[in-house]
């Protein structure tokens, strides 16, 4: 690592700004870095000499830490730190608490109300990995959106359990329909003439919870897509940063 | 109470925005080059480092004081110019009179009670 890259890591890690608003001052400090050590080596300082100055005008100090932070802190966060704080943990918790609850308890009224929870397995299957998706996702576009993630490594984190969990709740659907066909099938096959009258609860059983499933991997999809985008976008900044320092180091 | 009276916290925080702006009234600069040209401009007087800078330009942009552009790209490091916007100059001609005012009042403040009497006599 050069030692222009030093000065840009050691703001990296100094700076509590959520991306991608922290990818952009790395980005900013780091073509400063370059500029003022530039700058020096044209006025013909040695090597080690340009670097000190960059390094004594440019080091992040605890108090530009501190302001940046508060000039690039999401709203939620300063209602937070204005109304709550120090107990930020609980009002995540309770936040989340009441997300699973709401999902879960709309997701078994609305399936109990379509008489899709009949006490087979996979029913509840679908409800508990669609709610798991839908909780997922909130959490995920909380920490990113609306909290603000401050470090890449983090940026990730749960966001691959969203299209697993709808694949879950999709193969569960498609199961479940797939069984009570089979269920359906002998007595339509004993009586042909009453075959529809027997499978029309297999239809709409199977229709309403294949939408339901379809409905979450859409839904899910989408906020999981509108994620990635925007972690890329973080991430691309961060790739012009290393591949450009490789250059100089 | 005087509204206008004088804010002493808010003090240097304003005359190092002036700087910014009064550096970008020269014309558009990167982030160190608006560092080094405050520095060049003052004798060295005033040295702006990283931690004052960059809150300031931050905030500068936010609040449409000044526009931030990237150039560059494709594979090279992009570069953020800083340009003076239209509410900047205003900004920056209000600040400058606004300072003249902080001087004069200190310098009637700081003169000794004689001269002052003396002056008014």
């Amino acid at each position: 690592m050069s030692d222009l890259a030093r000065v840009v890591e050691r703001a990296r890690s100094a700076l509590e700004v959520p991306y991608p608003a922290k990818a952009m001052i790395l980005e900013e400090l780091a073509s400063d870095a370059e500029g003022l050590y530039g700058h020096y080596r044209r006025l013909g300082h040695d090597e080690a000499s340009a670097m000190r100055e960059v390094e004594s005008r440019l080091g992040v100090t605890d108090h530009a830490a501190e302001e940046l932070a508060e000039l690039h802190r999401p709203l939620y966060a300063r209602l937070v730190r204005r109304y709550a704080a120090g107990r930020e943990v609980a009002v995540e918790v309770g936040l989340l608490l009441v997300t699973v609850v709401f999902l879960l308890g709309a997701g078994a009224a609305a399936m109990t109300r379509l008489q899709l929870l009949d006490g087979s397995l996979l029913p509840w299957v679908v409800l508990v990995a669609a709610s798991g998706a839908w909780v997922v996702a909130a959490a995920c576009s909380f920490r990113i959106v609306v909290r603000g993630e401050t470090r890449m490594d983090r940026m990730r984190r749960g966001l691959a359990a969203v299209p697993a969990l709808s694949l879950v709740a999709g193969t569960a659907a498609v199961l479940s329909a797939a069984i009570d066909l089979y269920g359906a099938l002998p007595p339509a096959d004993v009586a042909p003439g009453r075959a529809l009258a027997l499978l029309m609860p297999w239809l709409r059983h199977s229709a309403d919870l294949l939408s339901a499933a379809l409905a979450t991997a859409l839904g899910t999809g989408i906020v999981w897509f509108l994620l990635k985008t925007r972690i890329a976008a973080a991430e691309r900044v961060e790739r012009r940063l290393s591949r450009a320092w490789r250059g100089r180091s | 109470m005087n509204t206008d009276a004088f804010d002493a916290q808010a003090f240097p925080r304003r005359i190092y925005e002036m700087l910014v702006l009064g550096s970008l009234a020269g014309g558009p600069k990167h982030g160190y080059q608006i560092a080094l040209d405050v520095e060049e401009r003052s004798g060295g007087w005033f040295v702006l480092q990283y931690g004052t800078l960059y809150p300031i330009l931050h905030r500068l942009e936010a609040a449409g004081m000044i526009e931030g552009e990237w150039s560059g790209g494709d594979g090279e490091r992009r570069r953020k110019v800083y340009d003076l916007t239209a509410e900047g100059r205003v900004e920056l001609s209000q600040g400058s009179d606004w300072v003249q005012r902080v001087l004069r009042r200190l310098s009637h403040v700081l003169e000794a009670p004689d001269e002052r009497s003396g002056t008014r006599g």
